[in-house]
C-alpha cells in the first residue's frame, strides 16, 4: 500500500474506535436482513423485536464506552454533546421498538425490514450528532431521512400511510436540496477550501465584503434545511400528515429520535460553525422559533385526532428548543438536552397510551378518550400526567426542563421570545386540559362488546408505568440530571 | 474580479441564453407561425399528438405493473455504484492499495444484491 490508500487506511483504523456503535449497528442490521431472516419463518417474525432491543442495549453500552476523540480528518468527533445526544437517540429507538411489537402483531405487519430500517436510521442519527463537517452532516441526515421515509409509509396498504410517506419524501428531498445548496454557497464563500465547522467558524467572519451575501444566503439555506428536519414553522407542513399516517410507534420515534439528532446537529452547526456570523441567522431563527411556538400551539387547539394534536405540540416544542440554539452557549445546549430527555419520557408515554387505545389502527380521535377515567383509571391518570407535563405544570418533569431552558434564554437576552414561549405555554395548557376534560368529565361512549383494545402487553404496561413514574418524580432526580447535563460539552 | 463567484460567470451566461432561447421559441411559435402556416384545419391535424395519450389507440392506456419501477430502481442503484468505479479505475495505477478498499465497497454492495435477490426482486413472474 502506498500514499493515498495507506493514509486512508490509517485514518479508517484510527477513526474506527470512535464509531464502534455505528459499525456494530450497521453490521447487526445487515446480518438481520441477510442471512438471518432466512431462518425465521413468516409467522415468527416478531422475534426480531427483542433481538433489536438487545442490539440497541449493546449499542448503548458501546456509546458509553467510546472514548472522546476526533477522527476521519476532523469530520467526526465524539465529545459530551455527541455522547449525550446519542444516548437520547438510542433510548428513543429502544422505546419505539418496545412500542412496536404488539401493534405490528395486531396489524400482522411484522417484518425484519421494519427493525432493520430503525437500526439503519439510527446509524445516520448517531453520526449526525457527532458531525463536525458539513459533508458528514449532509450524508448522515440523508441516511436518517431515507430510512424514515420508508418507515412512515410502512403501512403501504393504507392510503393514509402512502400519502404521508410520499408527502414527507417529496418535501424532505426538496429541503435536502436546499440544505446542500446552502452548504455549497458557504463552501464557495470561504474560497472553496473547507467544509469543516471549526475552520468555517474561523474563516466565515473574515470573508471579504463581496462574498458576504454568499455567506448570508448559504447560512440561511442551511438554516432552512435543518428547520425542516426539526419541523419548525414555516417548514412544518409535512409533520402533521406524516405523524398521522405513520404507524403510531414510528410517530413516537419520529417525534423524539430524529428531532434529537437534528437538534444536536443544529446546536453544533450553529453553535460551533456559524457562531462567528450569528448576526446573519439570529433574526431569522428568532422568527422561526416564535412562529413555531405560536402556530404550533394555536393550531393544536382545533385538532380532532390525538396524533395530530401531538404533532402540532411537537412543532411547538421544537420552537421552545430553538431558544437553546439561539442562546449559542454550551449551557444552552445542555438545557436543550435536558429538555429533549424530559420530552422523550412524557411523549413516549403519551404515545404508548394512544397505541393501547388505538387497537388495530382505529380509534385515535380525541372523542375516544371520553370517560376513559371510568373505563381505565390507571391509563387516564397516566395520560393526564403526560399531558400536564407536556404543558409544563410543576412539579412534573416537563416543568423542570422548560424552566431550565427558559431561564438560560432570559439570561441570553431573549426576553421577547421567552414571553411568547410563556404565553403560548398557557395556550397549550388549554388543549392538553381539553383532553383531560374528555377523560374525566365526559361520559364514556357506548363501546360495542369485544371492542376493547388488543394492544396490551407487559411491555406496554411497563412503558406507561415507568414513564408515568418518571414524569411524576423525575424532578426529584434533578441534581443528578443537572450533573449529567453538565457533561454535555463540545469543547 | 476577485469575487469567488466570478468563475461561475459562464453559468450565468448559459442561464441567460437558455431563458432567451425558451422565450424566442415561445414567441416565434405564437407570433410567427400563424402568419406563415397554411390555414387548412381538419380534425386529425387539430388532435393533440405525441403527448403521452395515444388517441388513435385508446387501448394503450392501461396501468403499468409496479415491477417496472422496481427494476428501474434497482438499475439506478447499481448503475450509480458502477459509475463510481470509473474514477477509481482511472486512478488505480497510482494507488494499488485502493483495490482492497474497493473490494470492501463491493462486498457491501454484494450484501444488498443478495438481499434483493433473496427477496425475489429479480423474479418477473410471481
Amino acid at each position: 500500500m502506498n500514499g493515498f490508500a495507506a493514509g486512508l487506511w490509517e485514518s479508517l483504523v484510527s477513526g474506527s474506535k470512535l464509531i464502534w456503535p455505528q459499525i456494530f449497528l450497521t453490521f447487526a442490521a445487515t446480518v438481520m436482513l441477510w442471512p438471518a431472516d432466512l431462518f425465521v419463518e413468516k409467522a415468527r417474525k416478531h422475534v426480531w423485536a427483542p433481538i433489536t432491543m438487545v442490539i440497541l442495549a449493546l449499542t448503548g453500552a458501546l456509546i458509553y464506552l467510546t472514548e472522546p476523540g476526533v477522527g476521519f480528518s476532523d469530520m467526526y468527533k465524539v465529545d459530551g454533546l455527541t455522547k449525550g445526544f446519542q444516548a437520547l437517540i438510542v433510548l428513543a429507538a429502544f422505546l419505539a421498538v418496545m412500542l412496536s411489537q404488539k401493534l405490528l402483531d395486531a396489524l400482522r405487519e411484522q417484518t425484519v425490514e421494519y427493525y432493520a430500517l430503525i437500526l439503519f436510521s439510527l446509524v445516520g442519527m448517531l453520526t449526525l450528532v457527532g458531525a463536525t463537517d458539513l459533508m458528514t452532516v449532509y450524508f448522515s441526515i440523508e441516511l436518517m431521512a431515507i430510512c424514515i421515509y420508508i418507515l412512515v409509509a410502512y403501512l403501504r396498504d393504507q392510503n393514509r400511510g402512502v400519502e404521508a410517506g410520499l408527502k414527507y419524501f417529496l418535501l424532505g428531498a426538496f429541503s435536502s436540496g436546499i440544505l446542500l445548496y446552502g452548504m455549497s454557497l458557504v463552501f464557495a464563500a470561504v474560497g472553496g477550501v473547507t467544509t469543516n465547522l471549526a475552520e468555517l467558524n474561523r474563516l466565515l467572519p473574515v470573508v471579504p465584503q463581496s462574498s458576504s451575501l454568499l455567506v448570508f444566503s448559504g447560512v440561511l439555506m442551511v438554516l432552512v434545511g435543518l428547520c425542516f428536519k426539526v419541523a419548525a414553522v414555516p417548514f412544518h407542513m409535512w409533520s402533521p400528515d406524516a405523524y398521522e399516517g405513520a404507524p403510531t410507534p414510528i410517530t413516537a420515534f419520529m417525534a423524539t429520535a430524529p428531532k434529537a439528532a437534528a437538534m444536536g446537529a443544529f446546536l453544533r452547526v450553529f453553535g460551533t460553525g456559524f457562531a462567528g456570523v450569528s448576526s446573519d441567522w439570529m433574526l431569522p431563527l428568532s422568527y422561526v422559533a416564535g412562529a413555531s411556538m405560536i402556530l404550533g400551539n394555536i393550531a393544536a387547539v382545533r385538532q380532532q385526532t390525538m396524533k395530530r394534536l401531538l404533532a402540532y405540540s411537537s412543532i411547538a416544542h421544537a420552537g421552545y428548543m430553538l431558544l437553546g440554539v439561539l442562546g449559542k452557549g454550551v449551557d444552552n445546549a445542555q438545557a436543550v438536552w435536558l429538555y429533549l430527555l424530559t420530552y422523550l419520557v412524557m411523549n413516549t408515554g403519551a404515545f404508548a397510551v394512544v397505541i393501547i387505545l388505538q387497537g388495530k389502527g382505529e380509534g385515535e380521535r380525541i372523542d375516544d378518550f371520553r370517560g376513559l377515567a371510568k373505563r381505565r383509571p390507571f391509563l387516564a391518570f397516566a395520560m393526564m400526567m403526560f399531558l400536564l407535563s407536556l404543558a409544563g405544570i410543576p412539579p412534573l418533569v416537563g416543568f423542570f426542563g422548560k424552566f431550565y431552558l427558559f431561564k438560560l434564554a432570559v439570561e441570553s437576552g431573549l426576553t421577547t421570545l421567552v414571553v411568547i414561549a410563556l404565553v403560548t405555554s398557557a395556550i397549550s395548557a388549554f388543549y392538553y386540559l381539553g383532553v383531560v376534560n374528555q377523560m374525566y368529565f365526559k361520559e364514556p361512549a357506548d363501546l360495542p362488546e369485544g371492542a376493547e383494545p388488543e394492544v396490551l402487553s407487559t411491555g406496554m404496561t411497563l412503558i406507561v408505568g415507568v414513564t408515568c413514574v418518571l414524569t411524576l418524580v423525575g424532578t426529584l432526580a434533578g441534581p443528578w440530571l443537572v450533573n449529567t447535563m453538565f457533561r454535555i460539552t463540545w469543547i | 474580479m476577485t469575487s469567488p463567484i466570478s468563475p461561475f460567470l459562464g453559468v450565468l451566461v448559459l442561464l441567460l441564453v437558455a431563458i432567451a432561447l425558451g422565450a424566442i421559441i415561445l414567441v416565434a411559435s405564437g407570433v410567427l407561425l400563424p402568419k406563415i402556416k397554411p390555414n387548412n384545419p381538419q380534425a386529425e391535424k387539430l388532435a393533440p399528438f405525441e403527448c403521452g395519450a395515444p388517441l388513435q389507440q385508446p387501448n394503450a392506456r392501461h396501468r403499468y405493473s409496479v415491477k417496472f419501477y422496481l427494476t428501474a430502481m434497482l438499475f439506478i442503484l447499481f448503475d450509480v455504484e458502477a459509475a463510481f468505479l470509473l474514477p477509481w479505475a482511472v486512478q488505480y495505477k497510482q494507488n494499488l492499495g485502493s483495490f482492497w478498499i474497493m473490494l470492501a465497497f463491493f462486498a457491501t454492495l454484494l450484501v444488498g444484491f443478495i438481499y434483493a435477490w433473496g427477496k425475489g426482486a429479480f423474479e418477473w413472474e410471481k
